[in-house]
């Protein structure tokens, strides 16, 4: 009985100091919880591996692209990479492994050869062969270095590649690689337009330039952040219990540019002055007529190699002295006071060419000549415009605005010539705009008579295209605008719309400025008619040559303020107008500057004329508005097949989930003919001898 | 008196219990076990639910790279298409190819249909 009751208390003892055991366990827990609260302090070492870590990580916005008028890509941020090494990653940790440190720290040395040899094969910068890499990490690890650089602007597609690398391809905290990522700004045009749309440089004041600059905030978008805490499996969250704030992308710009336009113009430009050496610049507009949107802006400088590049913005930001393409001017003036009418004869008289101001007469042989071909002493004031004739001008302008040349000046004023427009693009460096103020103290008796042909004002070449505009457009002058509107995700969040500046004509002078354009150009005496032979349309135009007055430090041993020592001079060259004359969709202006010259120069009838027409007849070809339509009892042109002959043969490659739109351009491209049934996507593909046969779903 | 004695025997009592292991009886647990094994469940389930949380924000963050990694490949690949489909670079293949196409010389005709 006693053994009985021994056995059945056994257990209960077993289970009791089971308890005791616990429960002394338990004391002492609860002592050592109160001494790590209130007196312990931990080792920061542990602190740093077991407490969770926060960072502050910013999220940089993507930039917004800019495109063109139909939605063609002009400027877009792709990624590109900078690439780190922490050379010295888990070297303290190797050499306080006795066992086996040596040998894993081998290991990741083999690791990093390895990893030299792709480098230098994907990467391959030269003078950076497997050994260079080699060398550069193991003398980094040697030198206990953190932060060595392995590559820099590195693309995504190699990025891809480099990440299949040993090292790459394992936790930075173990193979040491740091990769930064930093956008890049590419034009998948390459230089065509690159001023217009320009580049920022947020170190320099100046570094806005274009529309990169002009539209920089509503591009940049706006950096968020966040903080981020690690986990137990060293992966990085998001802390959710603190404030974040999204990064806001940037906004994209829709310009007014149309790029095939660009295209064509700048085309048309290099075809005729990127091989004429005394051209150190040139620069052309194409503009709606209706509107004032800027279609084409292209400016060319010749650079230190002898490679005509866009440069500083000459159009918008390079006021000069216009020459006889200011004429137009002159002639609306006139023309709108009812001062005068195209058909007016006046007397080519030499003792009348000479001006208020002039030491001398100015024999005008273009007048003259004139005289002399036609036998009269007469010359028609439309024909003295069609000839460029300064006398015709010079003497219409004096004769009645000498005694209040206010009117004339003001008449200036209202056209927009001598303020800025307040044009989008800020082209850092450019000078202001002006017209000769009666009042100011450099007013002179010559002052008039100059002004009547285009010198002694400064005005750029927008300024007067944007006068031809309105011309083309019954008086109504545009304002001349590049940016048309701001989208987010393809919707428009800000539309800008086209402006009215000003009426600078009624209709009826504007008809008639148009008759006197369209002589210069189509009359067999005007100044641009032997360039325009050819031309698709009636254009209505006029010429410009104008001298370029030496720059201050130049005047030292001139001969006078345009003409060098040497007797050479500076030339501009331009011409500007519209098409079709009778019913106007476009107008433009092409401007030509040179080095010194001697003898004849660089006149407006030559190149700028020879670059318009074929800036008209590729538009012609080009723009929809000239299609001809066929109606039903119409007839089908005679036309020619041509066929686009590819390389045949090459192996088909999976089209599954592709478009036919897509798919069709594949199987062409390698030789072959496509045939289909169905609608949807590509889920099955044969091949018959030459031809594919898809199924779609 | 009696309450020394009360006292008296609820400090020999509890001393006694401890030792017995009958504590958690004497102070009436037995009645509120269900209540403690519930604070205990949820107690455990909030470790699992912030377990879970930071599992699924480590999968948020790893969809955010690939997001990312996306809209890279997106903007690489616009860039691209774009780049190849310039005027120029069609005319090179094109020429390459030995394609007699050229840019149009004159307006295209434009049939309209009903």
């Amino acid at each position: 009985m006693a053994k009985k009751e021994n056995k059945l208390k056994r257990p209960g003892r077993v289970l009791m100091y089971a308890y005791l055991g616990t429960l002394i366990l338990s004391v002492v827990i609860v002592v050592r919880i109160y001494k790590i609260q209130n007196e312990w302090e931990p080792n920061p070492k542990f602190i740093k591996e077991f407490l969770p870590v926060k960072h502050l990580e910013l999220t940089n916005p993507r930039r917004g692209s800019i495109i063109d008028h139909n939605g063609e890509l002009l400027a877009i941020s792709t990624p590109n990479y900078d690439i780190y090494m922490d050379a010295y990653v888990q070297k303290e940790h190797y050499d306080n492994d006795a066992r086996n440190g040596e040998e894993r720290n081998a290991e990741w040395l083999r690791k990093a050869d390895a990893m030299s040899k792709g480098l230098a094969t994907i990467i391959g910068d030269k003078g950076k062969d497997s050994t260079y890499y080699s060398r550069h990490i193991r003398k980094g690890r040697a030198q206990g270095k953190r932060n060595i650089v392995i590559a820099k602007d590195v693309d995504d597609k190699t990025l891809k590649k480099l990440m299949e690398l040993p090292l790459f391809n394992e936790p930075p905290h173990k193979g040491g690689i740091k990769i930064e990522q930093k956008d890049k700004r590419m034009y998948p045009y390459g230089g065509l337009a690159r001023r217009t749309i320009g580049y920022i440089n947020e170190n320099n004041p100046n570094g806005y330039v274009g529309i990169e600059g002009a539209y920089h905030r509503e591009l940049r978008g706006r950096a968020g952040y966040k903080w981020a805490k690690r986990t137990d499996n060293f992966e990085w969250i998001s802390d959710v219990d603190s404030i974040a704030v999204q990064a806001e992308d940037g906004m994209d710009v829709r310009t007014t540019l149309d790029i095939n336009i660009q295209e064509i113009a700048e085309r048309s430009l290099r075809e005729h002055v990127d091989t004429v050496q005394h051209i150190n610049s040139a620069c052309a507009v194409v503009m709606d007529v209706k509107t004032g949107a800027v279609r084409a802006m292209v400016n060319l400088k010749r650079d230190s190699l002898g490679r005509m590049k866009e440069s500083f913005n000459m159009a918008a930001g390079r006021p000069s002295e216009p020459g006889s393409i200011f004429k137009t001017v002159t002639l609306t003036t006139l023309l709108e006071d009812g001062l005068v009418k195209l058909d007016d004869l006046m007397e080519l008289d030499e003792d009348k060419m000479i001006y208020p101001g002039f030491t001398r007469k100015e024999r005008d042989r273009y007048a003259l000549n004139y005289g002399l071909r036609h036998k009269t002493d007469y010359i028609p004031v439309i024909d003295g415009f069609m000839v460029s004739s300064n006398y015709v001008f010079r003497r219409q302008v004096v004769d009645h605005y000498m005694s209040c040349p206010e009117e004339l000046i003001n008449r200036l004023h209202s056209y927009n010539l001598g303020a800025d427009f307040n044009f989008e693009l800020s082209e850092p460096g450019s000078s202001r705009s002006s017209i000769p103020d009666p009042e100011d103290s450099r007013w002179s008796a010559s002052t008039l008579p100059a002004t009547a042909v285009g010198y002694a004002v400064m005005v750029t070449p927008l300024q007067i295209l944007s006068f031809y505009n309105a011309i083309a457009n019954e008086g109504k002058m545009m304002m001349p605008y590049i940016v048309e509107s701001i989208e987010k995700e393809g919707k428009t969040v800000r539309k800008i719309e086209p402006e009215l500046l000003n009426i600078v004509c009624s209709k009826e002078t504007t008809d008639t400025l148009k008759r006197a354009l369209k002589k210069v150009t189509h009359a067999s005496e005007g100044t641009a008619y032997e360039s325009m032979k050819g031309v698709k349309c009636v254009v209505a135009g006029k010429t410009g040559t104008a001298w370029i007055a030496l720059e201050k430090d130049e005047k030292e041993g001139a001969l006078n303020d345009y003409t060098f020592a040497d007797e050479s001079k500076r030339y501009q060259g331009s011409f500007a107008g519209f098409f079709p004359a009778d019913n106007p969709k476009y107008s433009a202006i092409v401007v030509v500057y040179t080095d010194p010259l001697k003898g004849k120069g660089e006149g407006g009838g030559n190149k700028p004329a020879k670059v318009f027409k074929k800036i008209v007849n590729e538009l012609w070809a080009y723009d929809e508005k000239w299609r001809k339509e066929i109606t039903a009892d119409g007839k089908i042109p005679e036309s020619r097949t041509i066929r686009a002959e590819a390389r045949s043969g090459g192996e088909i490659p999976d089209l599954s989930g592709m478009g036919l739109r897509d798919a069709v351009r594949i199987i062409e491209s390698l030789g072959y003919s496509c045939d289909y049934t169905g609608v949807g996507h590509v889920t099955r593909q044969e091949q018959t001898g030459e031809t594919i046969k898809l199924t779609l779903e | 008196m009696a309450k020394e004695k009360k006292r008296k025997v609820s400090i020999i009592t509890v001393i006694k219990s401890l030792l017995s292991g009958k504590i958690l009886l004497l102070l009436g647990v037995d009645r509120l076990l269900p209540y403690i094994l519930f604070l205990f469940m949820l107690g455990w389930v909030n470790i699992f639910l912030n377990y879970r949380i930071e599992q699924t924000l480590a999968k948020v963050e790893k969809n955010n790279e690939i997001l990312e990694q996306y809209r890279n490949d997106y903007a690489v690949k616009r860039y691209e298409f774009v780049n190849a489909s310039t005027k120029s670079t069609i005319k090179d293949m094109l020429e390459e190819r030995g394609s007699e196409v050229t840019v149009p010389q004159k307006p295209a005709v434009k049939i309209k249909t009903r």
